[in-house]
């Protein structure tokens, strides 16, 4: 079996060549193995013939998943909508979704999917793999389903006010109970504009809720990126507080001015009933 | 009868004709292949193992893909938008499919000059 070398972040390679070649080199290489090629056919016509390699890829005894992405729907919104901005910093691209007149709250399960009123799904707390209980203190509808400080950073909606912050205990937490509102924790990645370092190292599609100039907006990094890069990134872009909110495949949609539903990460109906939202709905 | 691109665990597998991926991405231990039919399909092998088993599986033919930095393998049949500055790349049948995907603004550079000097 070809032996590939790593390939760098800056590099390309056309599969099928073992190095990564410039568009010169790959010429060369094409001229030198033709004359190879007829060099090999003359003198081995008769006597050689190439045997097929051994593939030896069936050997991992690992599961594949299917999942199957619905189609994306277009349907005409009541007066709220999500307005999308790209922005790069540092070579880390985002996308920031920002909430125009709208709502959000906390909710078990997804929402339906042609309900025109929901304009942002993202999944919100993790879930513990152990026994699907949602990683710490998680309050819906005033309700506490979930307890524990693990993760430092939380988000409170209270009434129409949303507050994102960093504290293993804060009163906000009661006042979401007595209220009637929402209440979830996740990794701290700003706090006062500080970028809050996490334990996680390796590099995948990143998905936050941050506070950018006074207003409450989501942000997902279009390419893999580490936790330390995210935060530095969001920092950049004006963040002054957020949180994580789950990423990689986690699915999602959300709906722009002209009712068009898009939809990111992967759809995976195997979630326990614990997998918890947030939605953000057309006031 | 054409070259078929077959993914294999002990569990199940995968057969899909080259000219139906679109690109395949890495998630970690995981890689994630994108069809042109829309369909989204997980395969628990990394992405240098798939970059592998094209090679081996498709040879020669195996050069319609291209891999791109550390989390993308693309077919480059369907490269239809390059924005370095943007670091975004748009993978296009021109009919049903159209995706964009990012990258480092190096590698599409250097995809950018690849397909301009083999259009020459």
């Amino acid at each position: 079996m070809k032996q590939y070398k790593d390939i760098k972040e800056d590099d390309i390679r056309v599969i099928g060549n073992a190095e990564t070649v410039s568009f010169y080199q790959k010429w060369k290489v094409t001229i030198i193995c033709c004359c190879l090629l007829i060099a090999a056919g003359i003198v081995g016509f008769l006597f050689f013939m190439p045997a097929k390699e051994a593939v030896s890829y069936f050997e991992e005894p690992e599961k594949t998943v299917t999942y199957k992405t619905p189609d994306t729907v277009s349907v005409q919104t009541s007066k709220g909508y999500i307005e999308v901005k790209e922005e790069t910093v540092n070579d880390v691209p985002m996308f920031i979704y920002i909430p125009h007149e709208a709502q959000a709250t906390l909710q078990l399960g997804l929402p339906v999917q042609t309900d025109s009123t929901v304009l942002f799904v993202a999944q919100a707390a993790d879930i513990r793999k152990d026994n699907e209980d949602i990683v710490s203190e998680f309050v819906c509808a005033g309700e506490q389903l979930a307890r524990g400080t693990a993760k430092p950073g939380f988000c409170a909606i209270i009434r129409d006010e949303i507050t994102i912050g960093m504290a293993k205990q804060t009163p906000l937490l009661q006042q979401a109970i007595d209220q009637k509102g929402y209440f979830f924790r996740q990794y701290a990645l700003v706090h006062n504009g500080e970028l809050i370092e996490n334990k996680p190292k390796n590099k995948s599609i990143r998905r936050a809720l941050g506070k950018q100039r006074g207003k409450i907006v989501m942000i997902e990094s279009r390419s893999p990126e580490s936790f330390h890069d995210f935060s530095q990134a969001l920092i950049d872009i004006g963040v002054s507080d957020a949180i994580y909110l789950v990423g990689s495949t986690a699915y999602g949609w959300y709906r722009n001015k002209d009712g068009k539903q898009t939809e990111f990460g992967i759809f995976n109906n195997a979630l326990p009933a614990t997998a918890s939202y947030i939605v953000w709905k057309s006031k | 009868m054409r070259k078929h691109l077959v993914i294999s665990t002990n569990n199940d597998l995968v057969r899909i004709l080259p000219e139906h991926v679109l690109y395949i991405s890495s998630d970690g231990n995981y890689s994630t292949l994108i069809q042109i039919d829309g369909e989204v399909r997980l395969v628990t092998f990394q992405l240098g193992q798939i970059e592998k088993i094209i090679a081996e599986q498709l040879g020669n033919e195996g050069c319609v893909f291209i891999r791109i930095g550390k989390c993308l393998i693309i077919n480059r049949s369907y490269i239809y938008y390059i924005n370095i500055s943007k670091q975004q790349l748009i993978l296009s049948d021109n009919k049903t499919s159209k995706h964009s995907v990012s990258a480092s603004k190096e590698a599409l550079k250097k995809l950018k000059e690849l397909i301009e000097k083999e259009n020459i």
